[in-house]
């Protein structure tokens, strides 16, 4: 499995805390756009996401377009706990240097 | 969000819809929430739209699109030789064309550090000097006085050409072998910056009169004369009869100041040398200090000219100095010849690229119904375009590919054919910086000829799924038309061009050079000065010489010269003329001649009489003058009987007078065009020369002499060579190399032009007429005569050249005012000339559109109609 970057872990993180469309993610992460949008649409190509559109009634009952909602793969799902255990290791590692 | 709309259009077609909902719903819930699309974020939907057409442009795309490109083209074999033969013809000549112009032009010198070499020279307005050699003490001056240089080295040189001699080398078979030396200062290669690849360069000692003798080799001459014996320093070598140690070899490639030197010696400096003011024989190269501009160099050296002209008046009136880049001295010449060259050349790949383009026109008519369906798949117009411009690119790689063969071949060509003195000649490589550049106009090339069809043939509208195989994008016809009327503009352009160089070397050839040179051999003898020591063995020698020349049966006259005619400028000096209140100083050309010389090359006598074997040491000093110096200095006066002198007389009471007895017709000097300056010739019974070129007139082939002149030698003196051995006319013939090579490259340049031009009309010709079939079929089943057929169809190709002509003739202008300086005696606007490229151009129309004709009268009407 590719190593992630630090922003692609960043938004699958965000996503697997519930913030699942584009701008609540740049929101939530506070990276970029130009950095979320084609980390999501790469994540997506590469089966770590998938997408769908929002329930077109349901948007329209809140009287707006409908979204779309991102969620985390199997792979995505194991991608992140591999990234954040990564992560953790690396920290401990700076910690007792 | 119309911002987002326009964005979009940059995202694939397959994602577009997607992307431009994600994002409007996106700027909806902000704008729901209060919020504004910040510019940031409207960056970001930039960002993400380019990333998605960069993933569709992905390597395995690219790889789809090669295999498709290649499956098209090798599905038509016939279009993809065509196409890529007529691009590698273009690339090919443009890269061949442009190694000479990077390795003449752009390529730095081989040096160390080469910005900071300059070249040297003196300048009078009272002499007409602009680009003079430097005296030696004014030369020592400038080295003992200047504050900007590190160094100053000189060779000796006449004007622009090195004074190197033609001596005789002694083969280890005892035969001598002629060989061309220069001598150097010590410091020239120091100066240059140059290190030998085997040994070391000469010390400043080695310039003292009476030491030892040393020498350093080219590489070639140690390579194919010594074998790269690396033992080979210290050893001697016996030349012109004097032992020469051999301390050094240069590395491959250096050839400096001409690729023909192949030993250097030190130039030795006689005792008298730092006094020589009034002789100017030196080419000095400098190098700058560090910091120090040409400006700056300039400066410094104009004042040591003021101060030099203050105390030495004598010699030094008016006497100024000049400076450049030595890169420039050494391509000055060339550097309009090769602008053009590339001009031209360039102009013969946009034509070819434009005949390309048709044909990508012409074929993507018969595609359109691909096209259609690939668009009603999906495939965006961008889509299509990309993937015929990989075809367009896989077209002119094909055509780099076969271009490195024609580049490698007709640079070979050119080195061949262009002039021997042409500079730097011998570093012309195909080298990584060619290939660079014959890989940017392939690329370019792909470009140039693969867009405008692309863009047109992505066109696709409904009528392309109804008509299949004979529906052409709308305007791709016109711009078919467009391009062939470029390319024939661009062709009478290149046409009038070498009509015009054509013109002026007719007109060149046409000058009599002054001398009769049928039938005549020259070459050249250069004495060993230890064994000719004296100016009487060299005299006895030229007239034995001479003598036995005469005696050799079919020889009419033999004669010898210090210079023959058409190679340039023999030693120059001033002029004073007894009797005249002012004082005449002028610069004057001299020659010394053996009598014999005027009837050897057929100068003729149109007063007086010739030197003549009694004109000796002892006899009154005589000289004989061309017509341009008596008609110069004594207008309608008899010159014969009144007396000149070299030196003024004002401040030499013991000048020594010289009686002119003779005047010769001009004999041309420096070139055919150009005027002949005033010259004396003086007997060499008088004014002894160690070296000269010998003439041999014959009533037989002057080849057939060739051996039995060497065998004369020989019997005279088995130690030297003969050098030079040329008929008279090939000296003629040299002096118009440049112009000839010019006119002929121009002239290759402008017809290939032309064929691939006429090519390009063919084709649309072609093409119409294959497309009005019906038409055709209807007009002659109306009743329309085969003469109204021809003229429909040659009218098209008579309209399409017309148009050209008129387009191209303001190109041809400008082309002809561009190319004025190399032009003789021949306007840029020359009428003869562009009456002949407008004749030259219609029969190309009429060449061009007789295929088409034929076929248009073939057509059966009734064969087309049912068609229909």
């Amino acid at each position: 499995m590719r190593r992630l970057s630090f922003a692609a872990v960043s938004v699958l993180n965000a996503i697997a805390r519930g913030y699942e469309y584009g701008f609540d993610i740049i929101d939530q992460t506070g990276l970029p756009s130009g950095t979320v949008y084609p980390a999501l649409s790469r994540l997506e190509r590469d089966g770590y996401l998938k997408s769908d559109w929002e329930d077109t009634a349901a948007a329209h009952a809140e009287k707006r377009p409908a979204r779309r909602y991102y969620r985390l793969t199997a792979n995505g799902v194991r991608a992140l706990e591999e990234a954040i255990e990564r992560y953790r290791e690396l920290s401990r590692r700076v910690r007792f240097s | 969000m119309p911002l987002l709309r326009r964005i979009a259009l940059i995202v694939p077609l397959s994602h577009r819809a997607d992307w431009l909902r994600e994002w409007e719903a996106e700027a909806a819930s902000l704008a729901r929430s209060g919020r504004r699309l910040t510019a940031g974020r409207v960056c970001g939907a930039a960002i993400h739209a380019l990333w998605l057409r960069k993933e569709e442009w992905s390597l395995d795309m690219l790889l789809q699109d090669l295999r498709y490109a290649f499956r098209v083209l090798a599905g038509r074999p016939s279009f993809a030789l065509v196409a890529a033969l007529t691009l590698a013809l273009g690339i090919g000549a443009n890269t061949a064309i442009f190694s000479i112009v990077y390795g003449v032009l752009l390529k730095p010198l081989p040096f160390r550090e080469p910005d900071g070499l300059v070249q040297l020279w003196e300048t009078n307005p009272l002499r007409n000097w602009t680009h003079a050699t430097a005296s030696p003490a004014n030369l020592l001056d400038w080295k003992r006085r200047n504050r900007v240089f590190e160094d100053i080295a000189y060779f000796p040189a006449n004007e622009k050409l090195p004074m190197q001699s033609d001596l005789s080398m002694m083969s280890p078979s005892g035969e001598p072998e002629p060989t061309t030396a220069l001598s150097v200062s010590a410091n020239l290669f120091s100066v240059l910056g140059v290190n030998p690849v085997l040994g070391r360069t000469f010390r400043p000692d080695e310039q003292i009169p009476e030491r030892q003798r040393v020498a350093i080799l080219s590489h070639d001459l140690w390579r194919t004369r010594f074998e790269s014996d690396r033992s080979i320093l210290g050893q001697t070598v016996r030349i012109n009869m004097r032992d020469y140690e051999i301390v050094g070899v240069m590395p491959p490639g250096f050839a400096f100041p001409a690729r023909d030197i192949q030993f250097w010696t030190p130039f030795i400096e006689m005792e008298s040398f730092p006094k020589q003011r009034r002789p100017h024989y030196l080419s000095p190269i400098a190098r700058l200090k560090a910091g120090v501009t040409v400006e700056q160099a300039r400066a410094d050296l104009a004042g040591i000219a003021a101060q030099l002209e203050k105390e030495y008046p004598d010699t030094n009136t008016q006497m100024g100095t000049g400076l450049g880049p030595l890169h420039d001295w050494v391509v000055m010449d060339v550097r309009s010849a090769l602008v053009i060259f590339i001009a031209a050349v360039g102009v013969v790949l946009l034509i070819a690229c434009a005949n390309v383009a048709n044909l990508l026109l012409a074929r993507a008519a018969g595609r359109s119904r691909e096209f259609a369906v690939r668009t009603a798949l999906g495939a965006g117009r961008l889509r299509l375009v990309r993937q015929l411009l990989t075809e367009s690119f896989l077209l002119a790689l094909l055509g780099g590919i076969i271009g490195v063969g024609v580049a490698e071949w007709s640079l070979s060509a050119l080195v061949q054919l262009s002039p021997q003195d042409l500079p730097r000649l011998h570093e012309v490589v195909i080298d990584r910086w060619v290939l660079a550049f014959m890989a940017l106009v392939t690329g370019a090339t792909a470009f140039v000829f693969g867009l405008v069809p692309a863009w047109q043939s992505s066109r696709i509208d409904a009528a392309s799924f109804k008509d299949g195989a004979r529906s052409i994008a709308p305007g791709s016809r016109v711009t078919r038309r467009v391009l062939v009327v470029a390319q024939v503009g661009a062709s009478v352009a290149l046409v009038a061009c070498a009509g015009l160089l054509v013109r002026s070397f007719d007109r060149l050839q046409r000058v009599p050079p002054g001398v009769d040179p049928e039938n005549v051999i020259t070459f050249r003898v250069d004495l060993p000065g230890l064994k000719y020591d004296t100016d009487e063995k060299c005299i006895d020698f030229f007239e034995r010489l001479s003598e036995r020349l005469r005696a050799l049966p079919g020889v009419t006259a033999a004669g010898g010269t210090s210079v023959l005619p058409l190679e340039g400028p023999g030693w120059t000096g001033d002029l004073f003329i007894e009797g005249r209140p002012e004082v005449w100083g002028r610069d004057l050309r001299h020659k010394t001649i053996v009598p014999g010389y005027f009837a050897a090359i057929g100068l003729p006598l149109v007063r007086g009489r010739d030197l003549a074997a009694s004109d000796t040491a002892s006899a009154p000093a005589v000289v004989v003058v061309n017509e341009t110096l008596a008609r110069m200095y004594f207008e309608n006066a008899d010159p014969i009987g009144r007396r000149i002198a070299f030196v003024n007389p004002q401040r030499n009471p013991d000048v020594g007078w010289r009686t002119i007895v003779g005047v010769v017709r001009d004999e041309k000097q420096d070139g055919l065009g150009i005027p002949v300056a005033p010259e004396v010739y003086d007997s060499h019974r008088q004014s002894s020369e160690s070296g000269l070129a010998m003439a041999v007139r014959a009533t037989v082939p002057p080849e057939t002499l060739v051996a039995s002149v060497r065998e004369q030698v020989r019997a005279l003196e088995h130690t030297v060579a003969l050098y030079d051995v040329r008929t008279l006319e090939e000296v003629v013939a040299k002096s118009m190399a440049r112009e000839r090579f010019t006119t002929w490259l121009v002239t290759v340049f402008a017809a290939l032009a032309l064929a691939i031009a006429a090519v390009g009309v063919y084709g649309v010709v072609a093409f119409s007429v294959s497309r009005r079939t019906q038409e055709i079929g209807v007009r002659v089943a109306l009743g329309a005569t085969r003469g109204s057929v021809v003229r429909l169809v040659m009218s098209e190709a008579l309209g399409l050249v017309g148009i050209g002509v008129v387009v191209g003739l303001a190109g041809a202008v400008a082309g002809g005012r561009a190319i004025s300086t190399l032009l003789y005696d021949t306007a840029p606007t020359d009428p003869v000339t562009y009456l002949v490229v407008v004749g030259l151009l219609g029969l190309t129309a009429i060449v061009a559109g007789l295929a088409p004709t034929r076929r248009a009268l073939s057509v059966d009407p009734i064969e087309a109609l049912r068609y229909e």
